[in-house]
């Protein structure tokens, strides 16, 4: 999956998206060689599969991949600032003939990840998006289950929090109730 | 519908794609009132200036939009013209020749599909197509391109060809690739397309200096190509000059009766001078040195001032 991000605020975004699996493109050379593209003639934009417009200062160059956006009718996702929307480009977009493929959404520190990763699963539902564990937990073991995490470690050659993330994540997939609570 | 961007930018329809048979004026604006991506990105006013077969396309069109740029330059921020592939190197070299020194962008960009299978198109669809619908074509966002280069700091009389811009005096047909119709000469890119337009830095800027508009031209010049048993009896033909693609040594056959009191350029690396009124022009594109003898002969019938203009870099040519 490939998204184009343009992200001239220099958000998290683009750390977020690599880390999830996210192929990214942000600047010609990402794209590979620009003969390559000139032999079949087309945009690059054509091949990517969403963008992601970061449109708090929005300028000429915004306008213009928004407008490439239309008329490809690639999903998109502008996103700005909560606390700094950039009203005139807001009001243009919140138009009745702006096509669906548009979406519009304010964000702040804390929900950027959120909102950036339900627009990549926008575009594809089946999309596994590598979580980054980076919530940190401490947790208080008996003895016997210390003895039996340090031998599984040594004779399974995995790490003790990936074993007991891996497995907590296997019983969660299979637990019909949580999927059910989830999605009320 | 009200324009994000404050800049104003003046299309001129010379044809390229159509919209039907009888598209017109009323229809043009309406369908750029509706083109909410054009609107994203500058005001866009249209002026409805050509509408037929592309390989029908007269010398005389790059006067009239010469005509029109001159007479709104100060109104507009830039100008975009879009044109049928057939003779939009033609055209826009020779109003590179009638435009010179304008310190404002004009923009020439091809069809978002080649004709035939725009007729086939419409056959399909029967009924009126919007502007996203060319979405899976070729040569298909060509106009948004040319719009957002014509808001830009450049001051290039140019032509959109794929993915790059290209200043018109560069521009040619392209015989060897399949599939791709333009190219350009000397590789020189004035601008790449990639994800955003990224100019390269030996772009003419915008200035406010005045601009040089001469529209004068003359059609009345026989193009000729050399080839075996060819034959060329012109002495007593009205011709206000004879332009040859010639041969690289002795330029034409020797049988050639051409007129002496006339202006003859030889498109060639040769070098062997025939006649007085014969002179060698090379280093240039093919079709910007015909688009050029055109409007050169619209200034001087003077012989020697006719090669010496042949010879002078007045468009960025060589």
């Amino acid at each position: 999956m490939i998204i184009y991000l343009q992200d001239p605020q220099k958000t998290e975004a683009a750390t977020l998206l690599v880390k999830s699996g996210v192929q990214l493109w942000q600047k010609p050379q990402d794209a590979g060689p620009m003969d390559t593209w000139d032999q079949i003639n087309i945009n690059p934009l054509e091949r990517v599969d969403g963008l992601l417009l970061e449109i708090t200062k929005a300028d000429a160059q915004i306008n213009y991949l928004l407008a490439q956006a239309i008329l490809l009718q690639k999903e998109t996702l502008c996103f700005f600032e909560k606390s700094n929307p950039p009203r005139p480009l807001l009001m243009y977009l919140r138009r009745k003939n702006v096509p669906r493929s548009i979406q519009i959404k304010s964000y702040c520190k804390n929900n950027l990840k959120d909102t950036l990763y339900k627009f990549v699963k926008s575009i594809k539902p089946t999309l596994q998006i590598a979580e980054v564990p980076n919530i940190k937990y401490t947790l208080r073991m008996t003895e016997s289950l210390e003895n039996y995490l340090n031998w599984k470690s040594q004779h399974g050659k995995i790490n003790k929090a990936d074993f007991i993330r891996d497995n907590l994540k296997k019983i969660m997939e299979e637990d019909q109730d949580y999927f059910k609570w989830r999605n009320k | 519908m009200q324009s994000l961007s404050q800049k104003k930018i003046c299309l001129l329809y010379a044809g390229g794609t159509t919209f039907g048979p009888d598209f017109n004026l009323a229809m043009l604006k309406k369908w750029i009132s509706n083109s909410f991506e054009l609107q994203m990105m500058a005001q866009v006013e249209p002026y409805f200036v050509w509408h037929g077969a592309g390989a029908d396309v007269p010398w005389d069109l790059a006067g009239r939009l010469t005509t029109i740029i001159k007479d709104n330059y100060k109104k507009y921020d830039g100008f975009v013209i879009t044109h049928s592939i057939d003779n939009i190197v033609y055209t826009s070299s020779l109003l590179a020749f009638m435009a010179q020194n304008t310190g404002k962008p004009i923009i020439f960009t091809g069809p978002a599909l080649p004709e035939e299978n725009e007729q086939i198109f419409f056959q399909q669809k029967k009924k009126p197509i919007s502007f996203g619908e060319f979405e899976t074509l070729a040569i298909k966002s060509g106009l948004i391109n040319a719009v957002q280069i014509a808001t830009m700091d450049n001051s290039e009389v140019g032509v959109v060809i794929g993915n790059h811009l290209v200043r018109a005096t560069q521009a040619k047909f392209n015989w060897d690739d399949p599939g791709k119709y333009l190219s350009f000469f000397q590789k020189h890119s004035l601008a790449r397309i990639q994800f955003g337009i990224h100019l390269n830095n030996y772009v003419k800027k915008r200035h406010e200096n005045d601009p040089e508009f001469n529209g004068k031209f003359i059609s009345r010049v026989k193009i000729l190509d050399v080839h075996p048993e060819s034959e060329a009896d012109l002495a007593n033909k009205d011709y206000a000059g004879i332009f040859i693609r010639g041969f690289q040594e002795q330029l034409y056959p020797s049988r050639y009766n051409l007129p002496k009191h006339i202006p003859v350029c030889v498109y060639s690396q040769g070098t062997e001078i025939k006649s007085d009124n014969v002179f060698i022009c090379s280093g240039i594109n093919y079709e910007t040195a015909v688009a050029k003898f055109v409007w050169v002969l619209g200034q001087t019938s003077d012989i020697k001032k006719v090669k010496k203009l042949m010879g002078q870099n007045l468009a960025g040519e060589f």
